[in-house]
C-alpha cells in the first residue's frame, strides 16, 4: 500500500532509487510490521526533502494518510538534516510529545552518524514501545 | 649457502602475488558496497528521490513496503490533500542533525 492517496502506486523498485538496499528494506519492513500490529496505529517513514516551513510540510504529508489521527509519521530529510515526528490525535494520547522528542534524540544520534536504517528502526521501535499494546 | 633466488622469481613472489591479493581484497570490498543504495553520508549532498513507506494492509503475498517516486510531484500532491481534508490536531516532536 502506497502512503497517500493522492499519489499514484508503484511497485518496489529492488533498491536501487532509494537510499536503502535490499536488506535495510527487509529491517525496515519488519521494524514497520512490528510496530503496526503490536500498537494498532499506523507508522508511516518519509525519506526525502521536505519544503519550507518542513513542519507543516510533515503535517500536510500527514494528512494524507488514510488515517491521520491513528497514524504517526516519521519524516526525515538527510539534505536538510533534520527530522519531524507527526503524531495524529489519537496517537498522541499514547506517544507524548516528550516520548516523540526522545525517539527523536535517538534517531538524530543515529543519524548523525550516517545510519538512516538504523535511526529509523531506533524511533520506531521506541514510539511502539512507548504506545503500548491495543 | 642457499641456492641463489632468480629475479623472475622475487617479483612473483614479493610484487605479483600481493598485488593479487590486493586486487581480490579491492574486488570484494567494492562489490559488497555497490548493492544499487547510495549511502547517506552527513554532511554530503544527498540527491535520492523521496521514499514514503507504509507497512501492507493487504494480507497478499505483495510487498510490505513500496518505493514512491511520484512523491516526487509533492507540491501538487500536498495541495490536494489539504483542501481535501480538515486539519486536525497533531503532536510531535522535531529535531535536527
Amino acid at each position: 500500500m502506497t502512503a497517500g492517496n493522492a499519489t499514484q502506486e508503484a511497485p518496489l523498485a529492488d533498491g536501487v532509487h532509494g537510499p536503502f538496499n535490499t536488506r535495510q528494506l527487509l529491517r525496515l519492513d519488519q521494524a514497520l510490521r512490528i510496530a503496526d500490529s503490536s500498537t494498532g496505529l499506523t507508522f508511516s517513514v518519509y525519506v526525502g526533502e521536505l519544503a519550507e516551513p518542513s513542519r507543516e510540510s510533515a503535517e500536510s504529508l500527514h494528512r494524507q494518510l488514510a488515517a491521520p489521527a491513528e497514524s504517526v509519521l516519521i519524516a526525515v530529510s538527510p539534505q536538510q538534516r533534520l527530522l519531524e515526528i507527526v503524531t495524529g490525535g489519537q496517537a498522541r494520547k499514547r506517544i507524548s510529545d516528550r516520548d516523540a522528542k526522545l525517539a527523536a534524540l535517538s534517531m538524530v544520534a543515529a543519524f548523525g552518524g550516517g545510519d538512516l536504517t538504523g535511526g529509523i528502526v531506533i524511533g520506531l521501535d521506541q514510539m511502539a514501545s512507548h504506545a503500548g499494546r491495543s | 649457502m642457499g641456492r641463489s633466488v632468480a629475479v623472475s622469481e622475487t617479483v612473483l613472489l614479493y610484487v605479483v602475488i600481493p598485488a593479487l591479493i590486493l586486487l581480490a581484497v579491492g574486488g570484494l570490498a567494492y562489490a559488497s558496497s555497490s548493492d544499487g543504495a547510495r549511502r547517506y553520508r552527513p554532511g554530503r549532498p544527498y540527491e535520492v528521490e523521496p521514499v514514503w513507506f507504509l507497512a501492507a494492509q493487504r494480507a497478499g503475498g505483495t510487498p510490505a513496503i513500496e518505493n514512491d517516486p511520484a512523491a516526487a510531484r509533492r507540491p501538487a500532491a500536498i495541495g490536494n490533500a489539504s483542501a481535501a481534508r480538515p486539519a486536525t490536531a497533531t503532536g510531535g516532536a522535531s529535531d535536527r542533525w
